[in-house]
Order: structure tokens, then sequence, then C-alpha cells
């Protein structure tokens, strides 16, 4: 009982590793505030299910759940290549619910606001991964392999030029560097692991609705980001750890679960201000969070 | 071999003309001194060739080629490597990584060896915010050295920098001549437009007031 608590905090700190891990590239590396991150795992949730559903095999519906991510995050890139600071964080956000809207919406395709339930457990090359232990270290090996392929984009060319562009665009331009092209990877990269993780999280719990893709998600991923620290992958493992865990203690105490789920929302809005006034660069970040939304170019 | 001409560049912004038919031409391994009051357009003149602005009307040609429809990255491949009078160092990154910004897939050690050359080898790790002006500015040098660029646009590199740092840059600068690098250097200084340039431009309004 305990084991098997303890396994679903893990693989739930996996997935969330990975989301604030592509979250970090966009806005702690390229500095593009992105309050649209948890469309992209929606997106790569309700792929994967809807693949994987028609009949294909896990590991197809795994991938396309990153590609089709990473298309739509192209997509958002578009305006992002116009707007900067809080402006580029209004048009993300109205990414988030559009997306949001079109699974509430689309039935025939989504069944909308019903969810899709019954969503089988992974099976890839006759290995079924349907038990905790199984399931804890699938989503570990792609944690795993999702940060040491971060980490070496990160500590590329790559990498130093978004953190460039994030510094100053024209300065980084002036040094032969194409923001434009720099942004729109960014986004791709970002979105693609985020619709990985969005494969993961569905057939994990098996049931998807449009209400787990909104706003507040997006939120606990940029708090997980601005915790562990801008512009650290380690930070983002860390953040996701410490947010997965820190709510934890509050099922044992007894509380009805109507005060349990508001009290959540209070503790995350209450480590944000404690954050941004203690510790503005997060525990192992380079930069202050508010830098990228106040515009310093 | 003219490195640098400008056709009858023009620029408003809003109401205000900020450049106003300018044209010269530089030649390859010579220096051009820019002067000027503030607001005569020196800055702008500089963007326009980068284009961090896009002129109104003229065209900007590099070795006899036309660039100014080029966008600014494009610009900067070329082989054009400006100083910034303000703002040009990424301030949250360290020194080396400012430099392996420009160096583009150059080794650790070429970029090492550059900061040596620049004074800086020591700071290497820390961020660029913790230098001095001076520094700051020895650091883009550096940056231009290790993108090895032909025609450098240096925007009043001596504003408030120690002595000691002036004459740095100074040095630098010269051995970027030696080198046969085309340079043009915004100034306020004159004696030190004496040491350092072949040829004046004086600017007023945005217009060529004087050539020497």
């Amino acid at each position: 009982m305990i084991e098997a608590y303890i396994l679903h905090l893990l693989i739930f700190i996996c997935i969330y590793a990975i989301l604030s891990m592509s979250l970090n590239l966009i806005t702690g590396y390229a500095g593009m505030l992105n309050l649209g991150h948890a469309a992209f795992f929606g997106i790569g949730a309700y792929a994967s299910v809807l693949i994987v559903m028609a009949g294909f095999p896990f590991w197809l519906g795994f991938i396309a759940a990153g590609a089709i991510a990473a298309f739509f995050g192209l997509l958002l890139s578009v305006p992002a290549l116009r707007l900067r600071g809080d402006f580029l964080a209004i048009a993300t956000l109205a990414f988030g619910e559009i997306i949001r809207s079109i699974l509430v919406n689309w039935t025939e395709f989504t069944r909308g606001p019903l969810g899709i339930p019954g969503i089988p457990k992974p099976e890839i090359f006759g290995i079924a991964f349907d038990s905790l232990w199984m399931y804890f270290i699938l989503a570990f090996i792609i944690a795993a392999v999702a940060y040491f392929v971060l980490r070496h984009l990160l500590n590329s060319n790559f990498g130093i030029a978004l953190k460039a562009i994030r510094e100053n665009e024209s300065v980084a331009a002036s040094l032969g560097k194409n923001v434009n092209l720099l942004k729109m990877q960014a986004f791709v990269v970002g979105a693609f692991f985020a619709g990985l993780a969005g494969s993961l999280f569905a057939h994990y719990i098996t049931f998807i609705d449009p209400g787990t893709f909104v706003l507040g998600e997006t939120i606990l991923m940029l708090l997980m980001v601005a915790l562990g620290g801008m512009g650290s992958l380690e930070g983002s493992i860390l953040g996701a750890i410490i947010l997965i865990l820190l709510p934890e203690p509050l099922r044992f105490i007894g509380l009805p679960s109507a005060v349990v789920g508001p009290l959540r929302q209070i503790i995350y809005a209450a480590i944000l201000i404690v954050l941004v006034i203690k510790k503005p660069r997060g525990l192992l970040g380079t930069q202050w969070f508010g830098g990228i939304v106040s515009d310093s170019n | 071999m003219i490195a640098i001409e400008l056709k009858g560049i023009s620029k408003k912004f809003g109401g205000v003309t900020a450049l106003d038919n300018v044209s010269f031409k530089l030649e390859k391994g010579k220096t051009l001194g820019l002067v000027g009051g503030n607001g005569s357009g020196k800055t702008t003149l500089l963007n326009s060739i980068t284009k961090m602005v896009a002129p109104d009307r003229g065209e900007v040609y590099f070795k006899g080629k036309r660039i100014d429809k080029l966008p600014a990255y494009r610009i900067a491949r070329l082989g054009i490597g400006r100083i910034f009078q303000t703002g040009g160092v990424f301030k949250n990154m360290t020194v080396l990584e400012n430099l392996l910004v420009a160096s583009d897939g150059k080794r650790e050690n070429e970029a090492e060896r550059i900061l040596k050359e620049v004074a800086l080898l020591e700071k290497k790790g820390k961020k660029a915010a913790t230098l001095s002006g001076g520094q700051q500015r020895l650091l883009e040098f550096g940056r231009v050295m290790v993108r090895n660029d032909e025609l450098i646009l240096l925007d009043e590199p001596f504003a408030g920098v120690s002595a000691e740092n002036s004459r740095k840059i100074e040095s630098v600068i010269k051995k970027l001549q030696e080198e046969g690098k085309t340079i043009i250097l915004i100034e306020h200084d004159s004696a030190r437009i004496k040491r350092l340039c072949n040829q004046i431009i004086e600017l007023e309004k945005g217009s060529i007031i004087r050539r020497e």
C-alpha cells in the first residue's frame, strides 16, 4: 500500500519533471513566458490516446504525441516572433484557452467534457507496463532520456544562443544569431517533450478530460521552473519533486476533500510569494523570474 | 578595394530627421572617425549598416555587394561586427559564454586565447554583470576578434572607461588595424581620433558637414 503510494508519487515526479524541464527551455532559457504549456501537455495526451485507441501500438502514439505537440509549438512560435514579454504571455494564454475550447467542443473526436475513459496501459514490443513498478521504470527512463537530451542541447551552441536572445535580441542578431529560427526551435523542442509527458500521463491515469490541461496546470509547471531556478534543468527536476511532494501531507491530516483542493492552490500561491521575495532566482537558478516579464531590451 | 559604401542613406523617426542623404566610401583596412554632437545621427548610421534600424532610403554595399535588404543576422554573418554604446554584453551569462555565443562552434581554447588577449581570462567563469564598464567593452572586443569580423563598428568604446582600460582598448584597436580590419569609430576625443583614424566625417542633424 505504501509502496504503491510512493511509486505513484515517483511517476508523477517523472512526468512533471519532463514538463518543467521543457517549459524551462522555452521560458527559463529562451526567456519567453509561456502560459500555454499545459496545452502541449493536453495535445500530447489526446493525440496518444486517440491513436492508441484507434488500434495503433503505444510507441507510435507516444512518438506522435510529441510530434503533434511540436507542430502546435511551431504554430505558437509564429506570434512569438512578433511579441515579447507580457504581450507574448497573453498570446500563449489565449493559445491554451483555444486548445481547451477545442478539446471541450469537438465532441465527436474528444467526447468533450465527458473525457476519455478506459485508456489502455502501454505495451512496447510485448512488454506490458501495467504494474506500478513497470510504469515507474518506463516513466523514469523517459524522464532520464529527456534530461540528457535537453542537457546536451542546452549546453551546446543552441542553449547559449537561446540565453543570448533572452538577454538581448538585437545584440544576439548582431552576432549572427537567427533570432526567429531560435525561438521557433525553442517552442518546437519544448512542446515536443511536453507532448511526450502528456502521453505518459494519459496512459498512466487511464482517463483524460479537458479540465486537466488548463491554466492552473501551466501555473504549477511555471512554479516548478521558478522554484528550481530559471535556466537550470536540475532546478526544474528539484522544483517538480518539491511541488509534487509538498501538498501530500494534507492527505493525512483528515481534512475534507473539499478543503484539500483549494488548500493546495493556497500553498502554491504562498510559495510563489515567498519565492519572489526571498529567492527570486530560484533554488538553483541563474536569473530573476521577473526579468523576462519586464522587457529589459 | 572598397569595404563599405553608403549611398544616400536617409532615416526619419516620426518627424525627426536622423540621417539625411548620407553617402561615403571606406577602403578596406582604413579607419573612419565619425564625430558630431549628441543626436547628430552617428549611432543611427551604424544601426543602418547592421540593420538594427532599416533606412527609409538609400543603399548599403559591403565589399561591393548590396546588403541593406538582408536581415540583421545575415549582415552579421558577412563579417560585420559591432560594439554597442550600452548594453552590448549579456550580463546574466558568464564571460566565457559571452564569447562562445559569438564563436559559434569554435572550441573553448580558442575562446580562452582571445580572453587572454583582452585580459579577461581570470574572469571567464564570472557573470558579465560583475565586470567594470571597460572590461565589458573589452569583452565585446573579444567577441569581434573571435568572430574575425572584417568590418568593425565601434560606438564610443572609450565612454566611461578608466584610463587603464582605455589604454588596453586603444591597443586592441591598433592590433585590429594591423590585422587589416576596416573600422568605423564614433569618438568625441579629437586627439584620439587623430591618432586612430585615416578619415573623418562630421555629422550634424543627420547630414555630413565635414570630410577629412
